[in-house]
């Protein structure tokens, strides 16, 4: 367990490193903005994975709290004049009571009809931050001003790299849960829930909390959207996030430790490669969601293990194997 | 070493059923049965197909409520206790059909039985990181002893699914005991397993009981039962129709009659 | 009274689409306990071939109906052999399937983005739009034509499920899928059966509420949404019940606007559907799967 939860940071170091060193390799500030919503985007899928890959409940209003997360922290600053470091807290705290408070009649609701009453829930929100022009600036939204503090005011890079640790420690944490005593009750919970039950998961509770994370992981990731973008507008909430998002889970692989961030990384930046194609943009994200979801269950995180575990089966004794590699074959079920 | 724990019949009733009712609609699958386990015993609970042992069974596991009658685990009423509250007092159970987690390994099954004696919370777990971490690593050496118990120690990483039925039992029962349990109630175990699993079980579940573990089981394989059990409770149309040591209701007209009268060669089965 | 009947048939007009999508989702969920999130765009699908048929290749209005039929029952069977079966096939649980019709519909809507652009498009009407009166109440041939065929699938849906063999076939199947088979039921036939049905019911919706709607290839997803909706409020169990459903929605929602707030008659919706499922998880009429828990 130990010598797996270093071997996993490990693995979290490296990616800190090479996004931190990054920066230095771009030249200009829309590619500096691109790897910046990677991470917006990670922080986003880790808190899906861990809803839907790791227990098993679908949420369709994750972009919901992804855009009720901005626009708490562009109105607490604008309305009520609140520092930024008291906004973002706030921010997240609201969502996380918001979370709860759906959460708790949602959650006695399985498969299709959680789908369905999330996604009403943040049609519903959508609906509103796009007709309650006065209280939410309707569909020009709200402006986000840039962190100052004094004198200082965060540059574009500064906030990139603020960006990467948060993202990092939402990954450590993540990994945490997935690899530990946490993780096994979650999964419990979605293999079966009443031998879950029977053997002292409150299944419950175990529900509602990793809902409320989840939505805490989207609210953090929609604030960080709303400093790249210096704005929150209703698009934040809207269908093309959450299309992106099950993207990101799918091709990352559900389920998965690494999956959320390699997804994020292969979601945000394939369009741009593909940016000369333009309108084809659609069809291939529609296919690529189809062609893993069918051909490759565990995403690239499931191709990259089984290429990782080929390079390192000569050295490596056989029989035991990691649990990473279990982690990676359970998928989402 | 069995002195201590086999006093049998002369502990207190570690579990007790009172005047326990099912009624289903207009049916009554259990009608006030009564009947107490008292610790170190291996009762059995046994009848003809339908007597309502199942029905029982999942009166005492909390998987169904009690329509009249009241449970009591350890002079405790436990009535009205939800499922997940079960293991932590002691109470640990198997499935008639095994019930494992599929998406999971072995080992990971196992650790499962070990759920109530972790930290809870993702905020108290990493508040007490440190203990949350050794904890973990606990467990894990407890879990490969219990696995070394079934004798299935290499096989600990291996997935649920690739196992056969009779393994898939047996990590069963050794994830039923990672809860450390004070009774251990079976749902016909032997089903599904061959001569020598169902011989191999029996051995597995004696040495428990010489531990301490206070066990009771539905089973239709009387043979078996009647090898392993202390006392025996006999259902027939969820009524208890005899109780006493095996060959006191192996003589007992009402069973043989139970039996007998309506599905001839099922004694024997 | 006017403005009553006005806002009643309009309602009711987009309560039958939504309650034919309705329809569709639930007799596919009910031959295989997946959702299809695709169902939608069979609709948006059947409004752009008639625009293609009808405006762009001039043909006459059987020969389009004909063709329009071909695309979505094409559709259907593309649906099934590249993402339903599959995905059966290695076991994957029914939420995955739904993102797999999902990838199928942000797919459909990538081609028909290639064919027709962005823009909202003419669509021919078949009928007259004219108001008309029929006794006090105010309406037109294409609202009265919409109305009609949800009455007469409904007709046929409850013809094909109480009045054949086959259809005993597929109730059997919804009510357990693994008896219908111990009983020796196809349930891939009835599987196929449903999704070309749905297709044939979604498309031909398509094609009649096309002018009203407006000719759109974003409009699929709305409707998705909508008859999903209308498939839960009225309990996705039975057909019927998603699609009276649909009606309700379509009806509350035109009501809403009219006389309340027609600037959150939308968001109000969405509410009420939440509210619904806090008090009764399986639906309005959803008896049949809570009894089955």
């Amino acid at each position: 367990m130990r010598s797996l939860f270093r071997n996993g940071n490990l693995a979290i170091v490296l990616i800190v490193v090479v996004a931190l060193i990054l920066p230095a390799l771009l030249s200009s500030g829309y590619q500096l903005r691109m790897v910046s919503i990677i991470w917006v985007f990670a922080l986003l899928a880790m808190g899906f994975n861990l809803l839907y890959g790791i227990t098993g409940q679908i949420s369709m209003a994750q972009q919901a709290f992804f855009a009720i997360g901005a626009y708490g922290f562009a109105m607490l600053q604008a309305k009520l004049g609140w520092s930024p470091f008291v906004a973002l807290p706030v921010a997240v705290v609201i969502v996380a009571c918001v979370a709860a408070v759906i959460g708790l009649p949602l959650l006695r609701l399985r498969t299709h009809y959680l789908a369905m009453a999330t996604l009403a829930f943040s049609l519903m929100m959508v609906g509103l931050t796009n007709r309650w022009v006065d209280f939410t600036g309707g569909s020009a939204g709200i402006q986000i001003r840039t962190i100052t503090v004094g004198d200082w005011s965060m540059s574009r890079a500064e906030l990139y790299y603020t960006l990467v640790i948060v993202a990092a420690i939402g990954l450590v944490i993540h990994n945490f849960i997935i690899s530990g005593h946490l993780g096994r009750a979650m999964q419990a919970v979605r293999d079966d829930e009443t031998g879950a039950e029977s053997l002292g998961v409150n299944v419950t509770a175990v529900k509602l909390r990793v809902f409320v994370l989840a939505a805490v992981y989207a609210a953090v990731g929609g604030i960080g959207y709303g400093l790249i973008s210096r704005q929150v507008n209703p698009s934040f909430g809207e269908f093309p996030v959450i299309v992106s998002l099950l993207t990101i889970a799918v091709v990352g692989g559900l389920g998965t430790r690494f999956g959320p961030v390699i997804g994020a990384i292969v979601v945000v930046l394939a369009p741009q490669a593909l940016a000369r194609f333009g309108e084809f943009e659609t069809l291939i994200y529609g296919l690529c969601l189809g062609v893993f979801l069918i051909f490759l269950p565990n995403g690239l995180s499931g191709v990259m293990e089984r290429l990782g575990a080929r390079m390192l089966r000569p050295s490596s004794a056989p029989g035991r194997r990691s649990v990473t590699k279990n982690i990676v074959e359970g998928g989402a079920r | 070493m069995n002195a201590v724990t086999r006093n049998i019949g002369e502990g207190a009733p570690l579990l007790e059923v009172r005047n326990g009712t099912k009624r289903f609609g207009g049916l009554v699958a259990v009608n006030d049965v009564s009947f107490s386990v008292r610790g170190g015993e291996v009762v059995g609970l046994i009848g003809p197909n339908g007597a309502g042992k199942s029905t029982l069974f999942n009166l005492v596991t909390g998987v169904a409520q009690l329509s009249a009658g009241e449970i009591f685990f350890d002079g405790k009423s436990i009535t009205g206790l939800p499922l997940h509250g079960r293991p932590s007092i002691g109470m640990s159970r198997t499935f008639q059909i095994v019930r494992l987690f599929p998406g999971m390994t072995v080992l990971q099954n196992v650790l499962m039985g070990f759920h109530p004696q972790l930290p809870d919370g993702l905020l108290r777990t990493l508040l007490g990181l440190r203990h949350s971490l050794r904890e973990e690593r606990r467990v894990t050496e407890k879990a490969m002893e219990l696995l070394e118990f079934v004798g299935m120690e290499d096989l600990a990483d291996e997935k649920i699914g690739e196992l056969p039925y009779g393994k898939q039992r047996l990590v069963e029962i050794a994830r039923a005991m990672a809860i450390e349990p004070r009774i251990l109630l079976l749902d016909e175990p032997a089903a599904g397993l061959n001569g020598t699993e169902t011989a191999n079980l029996g051995a597995m579940l004696r040495v428990l009981n010489e531990r301490g573990v206070t066990v009771l089981i539905v089973e239709h394989d009387i043979d078996f039962m009647m090898g392993l059990c202390d006392q025996i409770v006999v259902l027939d149309h969820g009524v208890k129709i005899a109780e006493g040591r095996p060959s006191e209701v192996q003589s007992n007209e009402k069973v043989i009659e139970a039996y007998l009268g309506r599905r001839g060669g099922n004694a024997e089965n | 009274m006017d403005k009553f009947s006005v806002l009643l048939f309009s309602g009711l007009t987009n309560g039958s689409v939504y309650g034919l999508v309705g329809l569709s989702l639930s007799l596919i969920y009910g031959a295989n306990r997946v959702i299809n999130f695709a169902q939608g765009e069979f609709v948006m699908i059947g409004t752009m071939s008639a625009i293609l048929f009808m405006a762009t290749y001039n043909l006459p209005l059987p020969v389009a109906l004909v063709l329009t039929l071909g695309v979505v029952l094409a559709m259907a069977l593309a649906l099934e052999f590249a993402v339903y079966l599959p995905l059966r096939k290695r076991d994957a649980p029914p939420l995955t399937i739904m993102i797999g019709t999902m990838a199928f519909a942000i797919t459909t809507m990538g081609v028909a983005l290639l064919i027709w652009g962005p823009n909202q498009l003419s669509v021919p009407n078949i009928l007259p739009m004219e108001p008309m009166t029929v006794g006090p109440l105010i309406t037109n041939w294409q609202q009265l034509a919409i109305i009609s065929s949800f009455v007469a699938f409904l007709g046929l849906t409850w013809f094909i499920l109480y009045r054949t063999s086959f259809g005993l076939a597929i109730r059997a199947t919804g009510v357990d899928p693994k008896v219908a088979l111990l009983m020796g039921i196809r349930s891939d036939r009835i599987v196929r059966f449903a999704f070309l049905f749905s297709a044939t019911v979604s498309g031909l919706a398509g094609v009649l509420i096309g002018p009203l709607l407006g000719g759109q290839i974003s409009i699929g997803l709305a409707l998705t949404v909508k008859g999903f909706m209308a498939a839960i409020l009225g309990g996705l169990g039975s057909p019927f019940a998603a699609a009276a459903g649909g009606l309700a929605i379509g009806v509350a929602e035109a009501m809403i606007a009219g006389y309340g707030n027609s600037l959150y008659a939308e968001p109000i919706i969405f509410l009420i559907i939440l509210m619904v499922l806090f008090v009764r998880p399986y639906g309005l009429l959803g008896d049949f799967e809570a009894a089955r828990r």
